[in-house]
């Protein structure tokens, strides 16, 4: 009955406060305090230590240096070039340049850890020249929406950083087993698209042009210094001559010589750069701090103790666990974005997951495929406000356009679900 | 006299964001030379895990302020951008109210905090022993400077500036696309 | 009926013998005052993490801590006063100097507000390489990991590279050569599982570094004075049980490295010589570093082990 009570009362605050249209770190502050009347224990006290106690990990220095690493890179121009440097390879493949739209994301998330972004900086170049060139809208559209999603899978992933922090699961292991997972999900991308090409050929333009092998290297030979950059990061990881914050230093050194090498480099371009990197990290900083303060708080009151034997109460198996926990996570991703829904349910959710056995590194990877899926789904889906701003269509006829990629997502779980290896093969050959 | 502290604020933002940057540099410097100091070669021993965390914790606090001034603090925007202009006037200062009510409650206790570790004169327990109170103090005046900001919103609210419901992505994404090519797309 | 409750908290996991002790200290105290003290145990630093227990405790956030002695060494070096290597040689030492040093804790803890009800130690510690130890030779030029100020000075004059790692990250650093050694108990390479990534453990035993169960003195004075005594007794059992305990633990941790196909030997003559007058070296460091009170417990010690 107290429990109930508190229950109410914690969720009442949060569901208020986060309505009411409060900052979400600040709203996570409130809800511990809330939570934190429930028993005995000085609340400011615990407050500060556990605010303290969250913002000074080795493992959370990784998250500021991959956002700079990526500020650095996107300001060498490179994204200009992703378009016109992947197209000649994928002249061949039914869907033909529908492919660069999966295929830059892939590349753009190996630089960048947000979704959005990864979609917006793709979309901006190639939704003008895809329509010049007379392709399907709505496949465009699709394409890039889906992928854009990447950006959280494909290692570096801010959102796999933060996973790695408040679930105690190592960061390197986390980006390798994003691997494998981040490639099965741009075959599916990729295999859809060139099924529907083949089932509606006059929807796809004939190939105007042919290139020779020199030609296709030409055309992308501004791109092979990045793909080395980022070979050469994940290598320092997989090889352990690195730790992922080592690699990230390496990476920035890397970053600023190819800003050398374009001419890019300004004292104007490092300081924009630095004041992104400090926007981004200052907010998955704050946001961090107030789920250490519930997690704390959470823990006087033994809330999740008492949530996790009820849910045991129902004897889910893992597959029925993991079918609730989709449900509540598509829920919530209509509403909130990815790094807010982690936070907020980890305190609660983590708990239960262990108490159902379930590999912690496993549930990692499978959260950043669900919260891909919110960020394909109205009305808050941040992929869906890019395609609407790119294209000016209605948020409906994106959604809608978008929607077989929400179910490919669905298939990728499903897939991780019944075949554990594709995520745990890459970090158990790290540990050797 | 109003212009000049409303300028001598927003200075006051800037200046906490661009030490914020300064923190995330120094932070790369000391985990080079962790890397540099690992080399065959190279006969020191060097440990960056306690300083580049504090480099850490400074940056997070000390640029919390700037952040939110220019809006990359994230909020559910979703439910109260449809309310009529009058009623999120109101909206708008109830949650900037609540904010600096917490964080003013936070900075108290991180300045106490803070006070007994310098009292106690507890060290960090690492190689390079550093007195926590150091670091702690970015702590205690990154959530002061944060605490004067959400203040200064809700006064700017109260003197009539418009109300807008935004989130960071929305804003990284809506820079991205207005920009013209040489893009300066933000991360997030 | 109006029982207390009290929150604990611990840095070490669940499975770790120092838990599991608690836990019998917990139970204990339950059944002896007939549950009018309730203890409730938050391991494996999920409520504190471990150096920031004995600040907890200090302030009242939580009522009791597992705190690790080793942490605060920059602080006063009585607190590794036990990390110098073979100041104690085995566990009856290691006995002896925690009853001696014990004094010494009581008021430097009672500073902090903090009264100790008992002590654990930890197993001894060892060498986990790829290759067989053969004489210290083999341990110079090794890219060993080392963990604290006493563990590098240690590494360093025995003529290895010292390496600094954060502890998740020790297996992929050994996996990939970034080191080549570490020097930790079995315990550790049983967690760390060690088999993947060396051949060979080289049990010195040597450092029996310790944790103090605090209490808020605060929350300890406001229990009736029956429950004082029960809290009190339980915590002499503590240490008790954990002298045993401890040996027992690393016993079969040494086992089940062998087990994984691990040889575990005990050093090699000249190693042990070698380590000896190290230990020596770096005692006298100690004392340079040390208060007189500290060194008189030193003194003490010493007087009495060689009785
Ligand atoms: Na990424
Ligand atoms: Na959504």
């Amino acid at each position: 009955m107290a429990d109930l009570f508190l229950t109410a009362a914690v969720l009442g605050t949060l569901l208020i406060l986060l309505a009411s249209g409060i900052w979400i770190g600040a709203a996570m502050l409130a809800t511990g305090l809330v939570a934190f009347l429930f028993t005995s224990a000085p609340a400011g006290s615990l407050l500060a230590s556990s605010v303290w106690e969250a913002s000074w990990g080795w493992a959370l220095t990784a998250m500021p240096l991959f956002v700079w690493m990526g500020e650095i890179l996107f300001r060498t121009k490179l994204s200009e070039s992703m378009f016109h440097g992947l197209a000649p390879w994928l002249e061949r493949i039914p869907g033909r340049l529908l492919h660069v739209n999966i295929l830059g994301c892939g590349v753009m998330a190996a630089i960048c850890g947000s979704s959005a972004v990864t979609c917006a900086t793709i979309g901006r170049i190639s939704i003008p020249e895809l329509k010049r060139r007379g392709y399907d809208e709505g496949m465009a559209i699709g394409t890039l929406a889906g992928s854009g999603t990447l950006g959280l899978l494909i290692p570096p992933s801010i959102m796999m950083i933060v996973y790695g922090v408040t679930a105690q699961v190592s960061i390197s292991e986390l980006f390798f087993a994003g691997f494998l997972p981040g490639a099965m999900v741009i075959g599916l991308f990729m295999a859809y698209t060139a099924g529907w090409a083949l089932l509606n050929p006059g929807r796809v333009p004939v190939s105007d042009r042919s290139f020779t092998f020199v030609q296709k290297l030409r055309a992308s030979q501004k791109l092979i210094p990045v793909a080395l950059l980022i070979a050469v990061v994940v290598a320092s990881i997989y090889s352990g001559v690195a730790t992922p914050t080592e690699a990230a230093a390496l990476g920035i050194v890397g970053a600023l010589g190819l800003a050398i090498a374009t001419r890019t480099l300004a004292r104007d371009m490092l300081i924009d750069s630095l004041l992104a990197t400090v926007r981004t990290s200052c907010m998955i900083g704050f946001l961090l701090s107030g789920a250490a303060f519930v997690t704390v708080a959470m823990g006087f009151t033994g809330l999740p103790q008492t949530l996790a034997a009820w849910v045991d109460g129902f004897a889910l198996s893992q597959g029925q666990f993991i079918i609730a926990m989709t449900m509540l996570f598509v829920i919530l991703g209509c509403f909130l974005d990815g790094i807010s829904m982690l936070v907020l349910t980890a305190p609660v959710v983590l708990p239960m997951a262990r108490a159902q056995g379930i590999d912690l590194l496993w549930f990692g990877i499978y959260i950043v495929l669900v919260v891909e899926m919110a960020q394909i789904t109205p009305p808050v889906g941040f992929n869906l406000y890019v395609l609407q701003s790119l294209t000016g269509k209605n948020i409906a006829r994106v959604t809608m356009a978008t929607f077989p990629f929400f179910f490919l997502l669905c298939i990728g779980v499903l897939l991780i679900w019944y075949f554990p290896g594709i995520v745990s093969v890459l970090p158990a050959s790290m540990r050797g | 006299m109003k212009d000049s502290i409303r300028a001598a604020l927003d200075r006051f933002y800037r200046c906490c964001g661009l030490i914020s940057a300064i923190f995330v540099v120094l932070m790369t410097l000391a985990i080079l030379g962790q890397i540099i100091s690992r080399l065959p070669f190279v006969d020191v021993v060097f440990d960056a895990v306690e300083i580049s965390g504090f480099c850490l914790a400074a940056s997070l606090f000390l640029g919390l302020a700037y952040t939110l001034k220019v809006g990359a603090h994230i909020r559910v925007g979703l439910l109260v951008g449809v309310l009529p202009t009058r009623a999120k006037r109101w909206v708008e200062l109830w949650c900037t109210s609540v904010a600096a009510a917490l964080t003013a409650y936070a900075s108290y206790h991180a300045a106490l905090m803070n006070l007994d570790s310098w009292k106690f004169g507890d060290l960090s327990a690492g190689l390079a022993a550093i007195p926590l109170w150091v670091p702690q103090l970015a702590m205690t005046f990154g959530l002061i400077a944060l605490t004067i900001a959400f203040l200064d919103e809700f006064f700017l609210v109260l003197s009539g500036r418009p109300v807008e419901f935004r989130d960071s992505e929305a804003l990284d994404v809506e820079e991205i696309l207005k920009a013209p090519a040489p893009l300066k797309p933000r991360n997030a | 009926q109006a029982a207390t409750s009290w929150v604990m908290v611990s840095g070490y996991p669940d499975n770790n013998y120092v838990t599991e002790n608690i836990r019998e200290f917990i139970k204990e105290v339950d059944e002896k005052s007939n549950g009018e003290l309730k203890i409730s145990l938050h391991s494996n630093g999920s409520l504190v993490k471990m150096d920031n227990i004995r600040r907890a405790v200090q302030t009242g956030q939580v009522q009791m801590g597992e705190i690790r002695l080793g942490s605060y060494g920059n602080e006063d070096p009585m607190y590794i006063l036990d990390n110098v290597p073979y100041m104690t040689k085995d566990y009856k030492q290691a006995w002896v100097l925690m009853e001696t040093s014990a004094p010494y804790f009581d008021a430097l803890m009672a500073k902090s507000g903090i009264k100790p009800l008992g002590y654990q130690p930890f197993p001894g510690q060892g060498f986990f390489t790829q290759a067989e130890i053969h004489s210290a030779v083999d341990l110079h030029g090794k890219k060993l990991r080392i963990y604290s100020k006493v563990t590098q000075e240690m590494g360093q004059k025995l003529g290895a590279t010292a390496i600094i790692l954060p502890f998740a990250d020790i297996p992929q650093a050994f996996a990939t050569g970034m080191i080549d050694g570490l020097f930790t108990s079995a315990q550790t390479g049983v967690d760390i599982q060690a088999w993947t990534n060396s051949s060979h453990f080289t049990y010195v035993g040597a450092i029996f570094t310790k944790t103090l169960l605090g209490v808020n003195k605060e929350a300890y004075d406001a229990l009736p004075e029956n429950l004082r005594t029960i809290v009190d007794e339980a915590g002499h059992s503590l240490t008790e049980r954990a002298w045993r305990k401890s040996e027992e633990a690393n016993q079969g941790h040494i086992a089940e490295l062998e087990k994984n196909g691990m040889k575990t030997y005990a050093p090699p003559a000249d190693v042990l010589a070698r380590l000896t007058s190290v230990g020596q070296e770096l005692a006298e460091t100690w004392k340079a570093e040390a208060s007189p009170e500290a060194v008189a417990v030193l003194d003490a010690y010493r007087a009495r082990i060689k009785q």
